[in-house]
């Protein structure tokens, strides 16, 4: 009976009786307490005694107790009274309490420190970046000229006071400021478009007269016989020359600022590249008296991969401006590669020293900028744009590489040229010279001067200075040439004939190329013509747009025969293309030209092109390899 | 603009309230689960002890006890001897009608 506070005996009534009865009670109760008495407590009040009572748990004068009752029947099933127990909970009742404050207490203390663990990793995680960023962002002042409405940037209503609203307007301020600098692009996209046109027509506007100059030109130094009348034509050649290489350096210059200057790499031949530049540079350095030793590193990869143009453009304006520039003594040149950072390509070094008047150390950081020549009353009468060397250092640049300059002024220069390029064909090109000798018999095998007198082309152009002198460059082809002088013309005599090939002049007025192609394949009376586009808009990027047109190829303005040539073997049907043999039998009697200088055999023939079928090889070894196949009429060492 | 509350704060805020929220749940959960315990063993220990002292007592002898008790006689009796606070009486009712017996040993049972 552990724990039991108290016991009795107890008889009541059912849910309508009022009293209850108390038979036997502990001994601390006195006797008289038995009896009748009104319902002691409420929660005996309305249970029915015959049955089951659940315990209750109460609080009353007695304290907090809990009471079970166990009813007593007879034998014969009689319920005589039920046995009421209550147990005290008095002190698990304050413990109770106790307890939940503890807990309280601790639940409120535990999570205090998690609210501050919490809030202080909100803070250094969440908050201060959030500060920061806010902070940041304010610093850009909202673009008030902007009207919200035109600018179409969509009001979001965020109004929370927060760093959130901050935010949101500062975004809101950024992409005003985004738009404000999209309609500034868009204003010069559309200057550049009004400028890279500008540039268009004015390249054709030169090119075209220009065209007539060098063409016509270059018939009076295939035809003429006088030596005076040739001089003052090779300096009206060299003088245009001058003329279209400026235009082609601000035609550049204009594409590279408006970034869309593009460097087209493509594998191409070292030997090639560095036979050029010493064809095109020795002369004028044996013209000036000055010492020109171009070294070659045989370790170079014979084919590199690159923008084959650029590279040269690059070495040539290194080049030509150390020869310009250097009045007596030397210009050395040493071309080499090294491991670059890229492993399976090299960098290309190009190092070019000479003896010339030097660059002042205050003068050396104007070096690549645009229209800047130094040293100007010294070098008046040197002449030059000063483009050259910033549209080199500019290619140098997107063509992933740098230029390197020392110089001592009144001594001299070196300027390295480091430009990375793939490596196509690994084996070393060795001997330059043996290279050189390799390469030209290659190409004078390659180059048989076209004979095409069963092939019919169509030359379309509305200048007829231009047609004349298309006629005289292809006149030794014994091409049949027919001309037409406008779209319609063109369509009219295509309806008519069949060609071989078309060249199409792109600026006509009326019915310019592009619209004169377009009907034609509309027409389908071109069927598989081949049409090279013929304009003067030599900008960057043309040839590929004129191919998007639907055009076979394109050539620039003025016309080289040499291009010119090459295209038409490329085009005319193979079997209206006579072989050498063929020729040699029906027409000129040959002449093998060889020699050591490339100018020089170009220029004898130049002279000797109207009497003899020209062969021209450069080295003793490519003349000894052309006689081994060949036998010519005549050999010429010049 | 003018911050009424910065975001920060909101957060302080939020996480504050619902940590403090979340720990006087855990509080009351936990009075509630523990009082429901407590209650459980004494409820359980009341019933058994009700139970053990009705297997003891005298169902038959409780029977003419609860007849004398509930006559007005003894009920006189009784007011009387409440208000002389004497016990004398009843014991010397319950002897005189033979059930004085009954009524001692079922409280020594609860004793």
């Amino acid at each position: 009976m552990k724990d039991v506070e108290y016991v009795y005996f107890i008889v009541w009534g059912g849910p309508d009786e009022q009293y209850d009865m108390y038979l036997v009670d502990d001994d601390t109760t006195p006797m008289y307490e038995t009896g009748y008495y009104e319902l002691r407590e409420k929660e005996l009040a309305g249970i029915d005694a015959t049955k089951e009572i659940a315990p209750t748990i109460s609080h009353g004068d007695w304290g907090w107790l809990c009471s079970s009752y166990s009813p007593v029947y007879t034998d014969d099933g009689i319920l005589v009274c039920q046995v009421g127990c209550d147990v005290a909970m008095d002190d698990i009742m304050k413990e109770r309490y106790q307890n939940f404050i503890l807990i309280l207490v601790a639940a409120l203390a535990s999570t205090g420190l998690i609210t501050a663990g919490l809030m202080f990793l909100i803070r250094r995680r969440l908050i201060r970046p959030l500060d920061s960023i806010t902070g940041e962002m304010i610093k850009f002042s909202p673009a008030e000229d902007l009207d919200p409405v035109k600018s179409g940037v969509i009001d979001l209503s965020i109004n929370s006071k927060d760093e959130i609203e901050d935010i949101y307007h500062e975004i809101r301020s950024m992409q005003f400021r985004i738009l404000d600098y999209l309609g500034d692009v868009k204003k010069k996209e559309k200057a550049n478009r009004a400028k890279d046109a500008f540039l268009a027509n004015m390249s054709h506007e030169i090119r075209t007269p220009l065209n007539g100059i060098l063409g016509m030109d270059e018939m009076i130094i295939k035809d003429t016989k006088e030596n005076r009348i040739k001089k003052y034509a090779l300096d009206i050649k060299s003088a245009g020359n001058t003329l279209l290489s400026l235009i082609n350096d601000i035609l550049d210059l204009s594409k590279i600022d408006s970034g869309n200057f593009e460097i087209i790499s493509l594998d191409y031949s070292m030997t090639s590249v560095i036979n050029d530049v010493i064809n095109m540079t020795k002369p004028r350095a044996d013209k000036k008296g000055l010492t020109y030793n171009f070294t070659v590193s045989p370790e170079i990869p014979s084919k590199l991969h690159g923008d084959e143009i650029r590279i040269r453009q690059v070495m040539l304006n290194i080049i030509n401006n150390a020869i310009k520039y250097t009045k007596e003594g030397h210009v050395v040149v040493n071309i080499s590669t090294e491991k670059g950072q890229d492993p399976t390509g090299r960098m290309l070094i190009v190092k070019v020293t000479d003896s010339g008047i030097g660059i002042k150390d205050e003068d050396k950081d104007k070096l690549f900028k645009s229209f800047q020549r130094l040293d100007e009353e010294k070098n008046r009468n040197i002449e030059g744009t000063g483009l050259g060397l910033h549209i080199t250092f500019r290619l140098v640049e997107m063509m992933g590489g740098h230029i390197d300059v020392q110089s001592e002024y009144g001594k001299g220069s070196v300027f390295t040229l480091n430009i990375p390029q793939g490596v196509v064909d690994p084996v070393p090109l060795g001997d330059f010279s043996e290279a050189v000798d390799r390469y030209l018999s290659e190409i004078t095998t390659d180059e048989t001067t076209l004979y095409a007198p069963d092939a019919k082309v169509l030359i379309v152009d509305d200048n007829e200075m231009n047609l004349e002198v298309m006629a005289g460059l292809l006149r030794d082809t014994k091409i049949r040439l027919e001309f037409a002088m406008s779209g319609r013309e063109c369509i009219e005599k295509v309806k008519k004939n069949k060609y071989d090939c078309i060249f199409l002049d792109q600026m006509m007025p009326e019915m310019n190329g592009d619209a004169t192609l377009t009907e034609m394949k509309d027409q389908d009376i071109l069927k598989d013509t081949p049409v090279i586009a013929l304009t003067a808009d030599a900008i960057v990027g043309a040839r590929e747009s004129y191919i998007a047109m639907g055009f076979t190829d394109y050539l620039s303005k003025p016309v080289k025969y040499d291009v010119m040539e090459q295209e038409l073997k490329k085009y005319l049907p193979s079997h209206k293309q006579l072989t050498p043999k063929t020729v040699e039998s029906k027409e000129l009697p040959v002449l093998l030209i060889w020699g050591d200088d490339p100018a020089r055999i170009k220029e004898e023939k130049e002279r000797l092109s109207g009497s003899y079928k020209c062969v021209c090889v450069t080295g003793q070894a490519a003349m000894e390899k052309y006689l081994s196949n060949y036998k010519p009429s005549g050999v010429l060492h010049v | 603009m003018k911050k009424k509350l910065s975001l920060g704060r909101k957060i302080y805020l939020f996480v504050g309230i619902t940590v403090f929220v979340a720990g006087i749940v855990v509080a009351i959960l936990s009075y509630f689960i523990n009082a429901s315990r407590i209650n459980g063993y004494f409820s359980e220990l009341s019933v058994d002890s009700a139970r053990y002292i009705a297997s003891l007592a005298d169902a038959k002898a409780l029977l003419e006890l609860k007849k004398v008790v509930q006559s007005e006689e003894y009920q006189s009796l009784r007011e009387v001897a409440e208000e002389e606070d004497n016990e004398q009486l009843v014991e010397d009712f319950f002897k005189e009608h033979g059930v004085w017996e009954i009524y001692s040993c079922t409280r020594e049972i609860i004793v």
